[in-house]
């Protein structure tokens, strides 16, 4: 059979279970183009919890970046408390970084209000 | 004369494994759990000898539904030269794929492992089996199953199968001998989960939509699918044009009814992955999830295990029994609406089932209070029932209660008897409580515990029904089951189809989910904790493993089956104050009886009296008596009632029927309990002369036409007043050798072939899956007698007694040939066919079954049939005794033995 393999089905389908959707989309940029340049993130180093989402490459390492100021396994003596800490300030970086793609889009639509002539049906009337 | 009272019963122990982690309590799947938008469907066509070998499999592969491709495979080693040539010229003809199974093999596990396809087929355990290359015993979590190799290469998975019942199997690709990770994860410990597959049997996904057992053939005329399952008597033959066409409906036929049952579960609108549905109770779980309901072992996962022991020996199932052995009567038979939903309405269930863990305190004044007090005025009081949450602990003093024990000196089974006990026993208020209503005493109790419901949970949300608004479920604010029976009576009454599928929601989310153990059969004893009534918890060893379900709340199950023996208990009560009789119950319906000497308008007001007694325990939107009376009371297809009778053998063993003009009788009702094993001795084509056709459908009836002509002539033998004379020789069919069919459907059950397969070549052999039949040899006096050895004078003690040949034989529609072929699956040894025991022997006694549970019930007794006084000196603790029945209510020749752990007390 001559279509036995199909070798970038194969990588897209290894793309999608590393990354556990068939739909990944970068959660702070927005980047979706290719799966093979998306990343699983996790929000706090896999020591501490399992829950994870795709990223692009560029923003998975900004954010990996901040969390080497912090060990990657628990080290307290209350070892759920220190987790959900983590958890909530490593959450609170995703959400700065998501913030500055929201005001980004902002700034572009109202240049694009600006400067471009809006499309055939979008006139005000 | 009845067999003596047992002295040793049984109560149901709580068990899980050392180190136990309730599936409630584990994180949500952290990987990608959907399938990709690939298809493969296919389906096999085998040759007609035992061994059911592949000839021709036929495939479509699709993308999204859209046909890609389409093709047959074959086995270039077994297939003739001819037949290979047809295939080829067919191909040809048609355009279609033509490859060998060896690529077939390759290519399921391309599509379905590495590009994750749906893999589809209709009974697909059956098939995957022809298709693999060997086969084996399947280990940890899926041991009892069988694992099929599909590739010589170890870096490609198996096929793991467990059959878990008729309509489901568990399916999945086991982990490929390979890394799956790198170092880097290795050296982190780190593991990734490996694709464990998306298989669906369409037969299984049918089954759980619609509470239903079908063949494709009635699938595809139920769903209404264009592609119909075309008939052949091609089997065997030459492959024609004609046969091959037939093979590619089938799968054409598959894909339709799976595409219409997709449709179907999308529009539940749950969460859930079709994938992951098995049976109805899938079904009601992912309604719970959807709501956001938490099972108890994750809101509460310390839930002391000693108390689940205390619930769990409360727990008995429904109450099943006759009154009125082997004597038509006329009766008015009733059934109460929903009955497991009523109960858990009235005693505000619910609310359990949305709690964050519950509460138990002591009650012991209060609750005996309630005893001395309660009547069963009281309990038409809807309030009363929720003061219901209540388990007591007493030693029985002659109190009507369940008592599970060796009735037979075989198997365990439940019945409403006097007990005695000198050890204390748990119930729950409401058995205790009938047997108040049924004796007259109330039960002095040593100790009380009832139960709250903690706080309701966080997170619990609103769903509508199949996306309609209209069918709106707010756990918050409602009692969900009452809504449920409360939304199908609307949707019945709109003659809207989904009030079916509302019924199968309802059902399942009652009960069975909350009293789920899953049962592990491992090869040798593991360690496993035993949790007892008395509160203490020990650890043993035991091949029997049971551990608790995802929603397992023992306390619900407990209190709902005994609300349900209290609502039956209350029916009898009434029944007799009114001065009528009973002749059977079943669980959630009762056969009011007319005495003699009463005439038909007072006994139907009497009856009525008793119907209405139960109104005012409503406690749904429409208005009306929860207990009913049945369709079959009255004339097919009108309100006119007609005299309706009762003949009732044992426990689920009887029949309703009206009397023509002549005096014949016309079937409405009958049971197939204790028939439903044995193949069909002649067709639905060829009944027994003699017998007039049905007026209504045999499925509503309940029975197959044999044991339909079977029914008729039992009743007629009790009307002409020879009751014990049931003559079965008005059918030909009936002397020959009457045959079970079995599928192989774990290595246990094929090892009953191993002697047929030993020395053949694979493709000869009986295969995991494939079927096989299983007869009973001629026993005790009517067995073939010993030629007679001269005794030894050297050898000591007794003789040895040859036992009862088992005999099984390779499937063979046709009984005498599988006669032929019958040997001992313990021996080997060659059976003769006047050795097996023909229909007309096996159902000989069937007329006679006794009712072991009473007295006054065996062979040929007749009339009613009388409590027990069970005087127990002795308590077992067992595991779940449904395990050793068959679904036919016979026993189940493959499953081990139910877990027994424990007897205390004094054995006599």
């Amino acid at each position: 059979m001559n279509d036995l393999t199909s070798p970038e089905e194969e990588r897209r389908e290894k793309d999608f279970r590393r990354l556990r959707t068939r739909n990944p989309v970068c959660l702070t940029c927005g980047y979706n183009k290719h799966p093979a340049a998306l990343e699983l993130s996790h929000i706090v180093p896999k020591g501490f919890h399992d829950d994870a989402g795709p990223q692009c490459r560029n923003c998975h390492r900004e954010l990996s970046d901040r969390e080497k100021d912090y060990p990657y396994q628990p080290q307290t003596l209350n070892p759920t408390m220190e987790t959900i800490g983590r958890y909530l300030l490593a959450l609170s970086d995703w959400f700065i970084q998501i913030a500055e793609t929201i005001a980004a889009f902002g700034r572009w639509l109202m240049f694009q209000a600006e400067h471009v002539l809006p499309y055939e049906g979008e006139a005000e009337t | 004369m009845s067999l003596p009272s047992p002295n040793e019963i049984a109560v149901r122990a709580y068990t899980e494994k050392p180190g136990f982690k309730p599936v409630s309590g584990k994180g949500r799947t952290s990987f990608l759990d959907e399938p990709s938008q690939w298809t493969l469907i296919f389906d096999t066509e085998t040759t007609i000898c035992p061994a059911q070998s592949l000839r021709v499999g036929s495939y479509q592969l699709r993308y999204g539904g859209v046909l890609e491709q389409e093709g047959l495979f074959f086995d270039p080693t077994t297939l003739s030269v001819t037949d290979q040539t047809a295939i080829e010229n067919y191909t040809s003809t048609h355009d279609l794929r033509l490859i060998t199974v060896a690529q077939f093999r390759r290519f399921l596990l391309y599509r379905g492992f590495t590009l994750n396809a749906s893999i589809v087929g209709f009974n697909l355990p059956f098939d995957i089996s022809r298709i693999a290359i060997n086969h084996g015993p399947a280990r940890r979590h899926m041991r009892g199953g069988f694992s099929f190799k599909l590739s010589q290469y170890p870096d490609q998975p198996a096929v793991r199968i467990k059959h878990l019942s008729a309509r489901a199997a568990l399916m999945d690709f086991a982990a490929p001998g390979k890394q799956i990770d790198g170092s880097g994860m290795r050296n982190r410990d780190l593991k990734t989960a490996h694709n464990r597959g998306y298989f669906f049997d369409v037969k299984t996904l049918a089954a759980s939509l619609t509470s239903r057992s079908f063949s494709l053939e009635g699938l595809c005329a139920y769903l209404g699918v264009e592609t119909k399952k075309q008939a052949t008597d091609e089997h065997g033959g030459p492959l024609t044009a004609e046969y091959l066409d037939y093979a590619r409906a089938d799968v054409q036929a598959t894909w339709e009814c799976h595409d219409a049952l997709r449709e179907q579960y999308d529009g539940h609108g749950l969460d859930k992955p079709m994938h992951r549905v098995l049976s109805e109770a899938s079904i009601g779980k992912a309604y719970l999830e959807q709501m956001g309901v938490q099972p108890l072992l994750a809101c509460q996962p310390d839930f002391p295990r000693e108390l689940f022991g205390t619930i769990m020996a409360s727990y008995f199932g429904g109450r099943a029994e006759i009154r009125e052995r082997r004597v038509s009567r006329q009766v008015l038979y009733c059934d109460f609406k929903s009955m497991y939903p009523t109960v858990n309405a009235l005693m505000r269930l619910w609310e359990f089932v949305t709690a964050d863990g519950m509460t138990w305190q002591d009650s012991t004044s209060e609750t005996q209070a309630f005893l001395d007090r309660i009547t069963a005025d009281d309990l038409q009081d809807p309030d009363t029932w929720r003061q219901l949450r209540t388990l007591v602990q007493l030693c029985p003093d002659n109190d009507v209660l369940p008592v599970r024990a060796k009735y037979n000196e075989k198997t365990h089974t439940i019945g409403l008897n006097h007990l005695t006990s000198d050890q204390p026993l748990w119930y729950t208020l409401a058995d205790c409580a009938a047997s108040k209503l049924l004796t007259g005493k109330p039960p002095r109790i040593k100790q009380a515990l009832t139960f709250e419901p903690g706080p309701m949970q966080a997170g619990l949300k609103p769903i509508d029904l199949f996306g309609d608004p209209a069918f709106r479920v707010d756990p918050r604010k409602e009692d969900v089951f009452n809504r449920l029976v409360d939304l199908r009576d609307q949707a019945k009454a709109d003659e809207n189809p989904v009030q079916q599928q509302i019924k199968i929601v309802a059902n399942a989310t009652s009960y069975g989910i909350f009293v789920e153990v899953q049962r592990d059969d491992a090869p040798k004893p593991e360690r496993l904790m035993i949790y007892g009534p008395d509160g203490d918890g020990y650890e043993t060893a035991s091949t029997a493993l049971e551990q608790p379900g995802k929603f397992f709340h023992p306390l619900l199950a407990t209190l709902i089956t005994g609300s349900a023996r209290l609502m039956l208990a209350l029916a009898e009560r009434r029944t007799l104050d009114e001065g009528l009789g009973w002749v059977f119950c079943d669980t959630d319906s009762l056969a009011i009886s007319r005495p003699d000497g009463m005439d038909q308008a007072e006994f139907q007001a009497r009856a009525m009296s008793v119907v209405d007694w139960f109104t005012s325990l409503n406690p749904y939107r429409k208005p009306g008596s929860i207990l009913q009376i049945e369709d079959v009371n009255y004339q097919a297809g009108t309100n006119v009632l007609e005299p309706l009778y009762a003949l009732a053998i044992s426990a689920k063993r009887y029949a309703l029927f009206n009397l023509d003009s002549d005096g014949t009788p016309i079937l409405r009702k009958a049971s197939a309990h204790g028939l439903g094993h044995l193949r069909p001795p002649y067709g639905e084509d060829d009944p027994a002369p003699g017998v007039p056709a049905p007026i209504v459908p045999l499925h509503e009836i309940g029975v197959r036409r044999w044991q339909y002509d079977l029914w008729f002539h039992i009743i007629s033998a009790d009307l002409r007043g020879e009751p014990d004379r049931v003559c079965l020789d008005y059918h030909p069919a009936l002397k020959k050798p009457a045959l079970s069919r079995y599928g192989a459907t774990s290595p246990a059950l094929l090892r009953w072939m191993e002697r047929y397969n030993d020395g053949k070549p694979y493709h000869q052999q009986v295969k995991p899956f494939g079927f096989l039949v299983s007869m009973t040899a001629k026993s005790g006096l009517w067995a073939k007698p010993d030629c007679g050895t001269i005794a030894d004078p050297w050898k000591r003690g007794r003789p040895f007694k040859a036992a009862t040949p088992k005999p099984i034989s390779p499937f063979e529609r046709d009984s005498c040939k599988a006669a032929t072929q019958a040997f001992d699956r313990v021996t080997g040894e060659p059976v003769l066919a006047d050795q097996l025991k023909s229909y007309a022997e096996c159902l000989g006694q069937y007329h006679l079954s006794s009712e072991d549970k009473f007295e006054n019930a065996e062979f040929t007794d007749h009339g009613l049939t009388r409590r027990r006084h069970v005087i127990a000196h002795a308590v077992r603790l067992i595991g779940k005794e449904a395990n050793k029945v068959g679904e036919a209510g016979e026993v189940d020749p493959i499953c081990g033995k139910i877990g027994i752990y424990k007897s205390t007390g004094e054995h006599l």
